[in-house]
């Protein structure tokens, strides 16, 4: 159980106009499973080349449970990379892929082949060993190449985009085979995706990085309810971002004056809120009146687009329920204080 | 990434700069040889300096200058040929999956391989039936033995990366054979032929054996009126015949202008010759 | 059209050439070499020159020799081009000059490059005036024989000079295309620099390397030009020993010269066997 910290973490490539990665601080709790999330080309691979040692940064340091490692050898460091497209050496078996690390170390052979053959069972690669990497289908590459990193039991696990080579079948089930793996033998883990459905549904944290800036470091949820700006909200697909200012718990914005939960400073900001937590109908608090000017129907919900003179906002319905609704109709709607979010401007 | 980046960084460019040294080292006496007025054992630099090799080897007269124009008839009519049988050649290689096709590409890749000597003494006696012995025909003919195979292998690579399907989507637009090649294929396999082409160049213009054999000491191109220098103790005039010979290459690599190492597939397939 | 006749025709004019003028050229010396050329009245083929070549022992020494020269020459120049292309993996101030010096390198005739070596190398040459200069020899006979000289040292050196560039720009292109993230899970693994290259990145070159240390051996072993220019008159190359025999005035000795080019053909036939072989076996990750 490692803890992982990364303090005003810097680099620039040589001859890059922008740093790669801008001062980023990041405390990871040690066996937890952390998704280092943003758009492609935001640094992500780099902070895990950083970790790994395969990289230098300009500034700043990384520490394993408060111990800096940045002196140490990517092969001594204990922190594994497993690459994108998994990468098995093309000249080696399975199994020697496997016990490559295991062997780098001059561990003897009957140890080595012992560990290898209860590692493949672990990823469902079973009696396999001798196959070559071409043999292998995509799915069981990636479940190789875990095992590989994995076999030498590293204090920090990190993956980049482990599944984005992978069938949409095939990455549930390795999405649920990492989650496995890492729980039982708690490696503290990160794993870089630009996929926010798959963050959210296998992170603790998640730690959002755009422009090589860390933008928040939270668990999955806030991200949609809480998010810390406005690129965040739209990075997680928030629609509705309206501008407006917080005057004693109400926002007054092109919707009109809406009533907040407590804990807003006043002051200008922008407001937002998911799709789905507006409900049709009028409310004690904060009803809206809009005109619907489309509806598509995306099979376990239905989105309204609605406009309320030059403003847009989108709604997100339980089917049945929009079905009453068509273009052209203006609707009451209202938006529960709860759901609503406001953020800086 | 390790122990100690500075010593590494030095170790590099001290490296680099021996590497480069050496690349560089074998020619800088042919600079010197071919200014020098004499240039006697101890001496590091020649005592004396002239202009005479240099004028010898530029203005006709001697054979040197003529020597060249004939090096480049013979290169220019070998690449021609190279390129008519090649560009064919080379779309049914890149294009293509046939049966016989790895016998194909073997008897192609052969004449690149056997060395020149193998095929000039058997040649020789059937160009001196054919009357082509002594003659620029036959050393052209010949010549095509390095030049033919390895513009068909370079066509080859250019069309594997190449498309028909452009082809037929012009055909479809009602293009003739004719404008589908000249507006359509040509254009997309230009950049690969012409540096095919060049190099194909390169390669005859530095054939030895096969020009000595053949050419019968009749048809002189540089590298044999170089040598003949070279031998005769004439290593003023032989390093400015060196470095003229140096030239063409030179010209051509500017030409392509694609210094980035390693990145130069025609180039890799030129071979040891 | 069919593609069988579409092919057939766009391969006809080179195939023509190639089949007439090399395979034409290599088969007319094939015949001569069993003295079986009926137009002069040589009907009943035999191996009296292939007979006679091998017990010359001359042919032996230069066979021998030239073994040695594409050998030696091969060897050294493939561990330099390994080493350099590593080099020029990095990224570091003057990687272009040696690219281009490379590129450069692959167009200058070997003439010129052997030319260049004997001035540098020959008992008068540079070394040796700079050896005179410091005070290591007394004259240019003290100077060691490195070329014209039997170990044919200034022959490996030339070839040397001139593969490197060629053999480095084939690794480093495999290399590049190869990328570094292999050596780079290696290292990730616990693989020191040195084990990386030898388990993850050498294994996965090999074939490219020695696909062209192949074609490099069978070049180097059948070249002309710069034995003619730097080696010993005693024992000659066999490239330059045949041509010697064949131009012989005696010409009742050109059978045997052709049967000296047919073992050399063979030589060089049986490593485009290797190299083919190699180059299927190339792994493409």
């Amino acid at each position: 159980m490692t803890r992982l910290t990364l303090s005003a973490l810097g680099l620039t490539y040589p001859g890059a106009a922008r740093p790669a990665l801008d001062r980023l601080t990041l405390d990871l709790p040690g066996g937890g499973l952390t998704a280092l999330l943003g758009p492609s080309g935001c640094g992500k691979t780099t902070v895990l080349k950083l970790v790994a040692g395969l990289l230098s940064p300009d500034t700043g340091d990384i520490a394993f449970d408060g111990r800096s490692v940045l002196s140490d050898r990517a092969e001594t460091r204990g922190a594994v990379m497993v690459f994108q497209n998994a990468l098995l050496f093309p000249h080696m078996t399975l199994a020697e892929n496997v016990g490559f690390g295991l062997r780098m170390r001059g561990l003897p052979a009957a140890e080595t082949a012992a560990r290898v053959d209860a590692m493949l069972d672990l990823v469902r690669l079973p009696g396999l060993g001798r196959r070559r990497p071409s043999e292998l289908s995509g799915g069981q590459q990636g479940r190789a190449a875990l095992a590989r990193a994995l076999v030498v039991e590293p204090k920090v696990l990190l993956l980049d985009e482990p599944l984005a080579n992978l069938d949409a079948h095939l990455r549930g089930e390795m999405r649920d085979l990492i989650r496995m793996v890492q729980k039982d033998l708690g490696i503290t883990t990160v794993f870089v995706t630009h996929d926010q459905e798959e963050a959210v549904a296998i992170a603790d944290r998640i730690a959002l990085l755009i422009g090589g800036q860390l933008r928040q470091y939270d668990r999955p949820e806030a991200f949609y309810r809480r998010p810390a700006d406005a690129g965040v909200a739209a990075f997680f697909g928030g629609r509705n971002i309206l501008p407006g200012i917080v005057t004693d718990g109400v926002f007054d914005g092109p919707l009109g004056r809406l009533t907040l939960p407590a804990g807003f400073p006043s002051g200008p900001g922008l407001l937002t809120f998911r799709p789905e937590t507006v409900r049709l109908g009028p409310a004690p608090l904060n009803t809206v009146e809009a005109v619907v000017t489309g509806r598509l129907y995306l099979g376990t919900l239905t989105r309204l687009t609605l406009a309320l003179g030059e403003t847009r906002i989108e709604a997100a319905l339980a089917p049945d329920l929009a079905e009453a609704v068509a273009p052209g109709d203006t609707v009451t709607l209202n938006l529960p204080p709860a759901s609503l979010w406001v953020m800086p401007t | 990434m390790t122990g100690s980046p500075r010593l590494s960084r030095a170790l590099v460019a001290l490296s680099g700069a021996l590497l480069v040294l050496w690349l560089v080292l074998p020619l800088l006496p042919l600079v010197v040889w071919s200014l020098a007025r004499g240039w006697r054992f101890p001496d590091l630099l020649p005592a004396d300096w002239t202009l005479a090799a240099w004028a010898h080897v530029l203005l006709p007269g001697s054979g040197v200058i003529e020597s060249l124009g004939v090096t480049l008839l013979v290169a220019a009519l070998a690449t021609l040929l190279a390129v008519l049988a090649g560009v064919p050649a080379g779309r049914a290689l890149g294009l293509y999956r046939f049966r016989g096709k790895a016998v194909v590409e073997t008897m192609i890749l052969a004449p690149l391989i056997v060395p020149g000597i193998a095929v000039a003494l058997g040649l020789h006696a059937v160009f001196l039936r054919l009357g082509l012995t002594n003659t620029l025909a036959g050393v052209v003919l010949v010549h095509l033995v390095p030049t033919l195979p390895y513009m068909t292998l370079v066509m080859a690579a250019v069309f594997a990366n190449h498309d028909p399907g452009h082809e037929a989507q012009a055909r479809c637009l009602g293009a003739t054979p004719f404008q589908v090649f000249r507006h359509v294929t040509l254009p997309a396999i230009l950049p690969g032929l012409v540096t095919g082409a060049l190099f194909a160049f390169l390669v005859s213009s530095s054939q030895y054996v096969l020009t000595l054999m053949i050419g019968g000491g009749r048809v002189v191109t540089l590298p044999l009126i170089l040598y003949a220098y070279a031998g005769a103790g004439r290593d003023d005039i032989a390093s400015a015949i060196g470095l003229v010979s140096v030239l063409p290459g030179l010209l051509v690599l500017l030409l392509t202008a694609r210094f980035l190492s390693g990145r130069h597939p025609d180039l890799r397939g030129l071979g040891p010759t | 059209m069919s593609d069988r006749l579409r092919i057939a025709l766009l391969l006809a004019p080179a195939m023509t050439i190639i089949v007439l003028v090399f395979f034409g050229g290599l088969a007319v010396a094939l015949l001569r070499s069993f003295n079986w050329m009926p137009v002069i009245g040589l009907t009943a083929p035999n191996l009296d020159a292939y007979r006679a070549v091998l017990a010359d022992p001359a042919f032996l020494r230069s066979f021998a020799l030239t073994l040695h020269i594409a050998v030696t020459s091969t060897l050294i120049a493939t561990v330099i081009a390994v080493a350099a292309a590593l080099l020029l993996r990095q990224r570091f101030a003057g990687r272009g000059v040696i690219g281009f010096l490379f590129q450069l390198n692959l167009t200058v005739p070997h003439v010129v490059g052997a030319i260049g070596i004997l001035y540098l190398f020959s008992q008068s040459g540079f070394f040796a005036r700079m050896a005179f200069r410091i005070g290591l020899i007394a004259g240019p006979g003290d100077f060691p024989a490195l070329v014209f000289d039997p170990r044919a040292i200034g022959i490996i050196l030339h070839y040397v000079w001139k593969e490197v560039p060629f053999i480095g720009l084939i690794v480093l292109a495999q290399m590049q295309a190869m990328g570094t993230d292999y050596e780079s899970v290696a290292r990730s693994l616990g693989a020191s620099r040195w084990q990386a290259f030898r388990h993850v990145l050498l294994p996965l070159i090999l074939p490219g390397v020695l696909a062209a240390g192949v074609i490099v051996l069978a070049f180097t072993f059948g070249a002309y030009e710069v034995p003619l220019l730097l080696g010993a008159s005693h024992p000659q190359a066999l490239p330059v020993l045949a041509y010697r025999t064949y131009t012989d005035v005696d010409l009742s000795a050109r059978p045997e010269a052709i049967a000296m080019a047919v073992v050399i053909a063979l030589v060089s036939a049986l490593l485009i066997r290797v190299w083919l072989g190699l180059s299927r076996r190339r792994m493409r990750p």
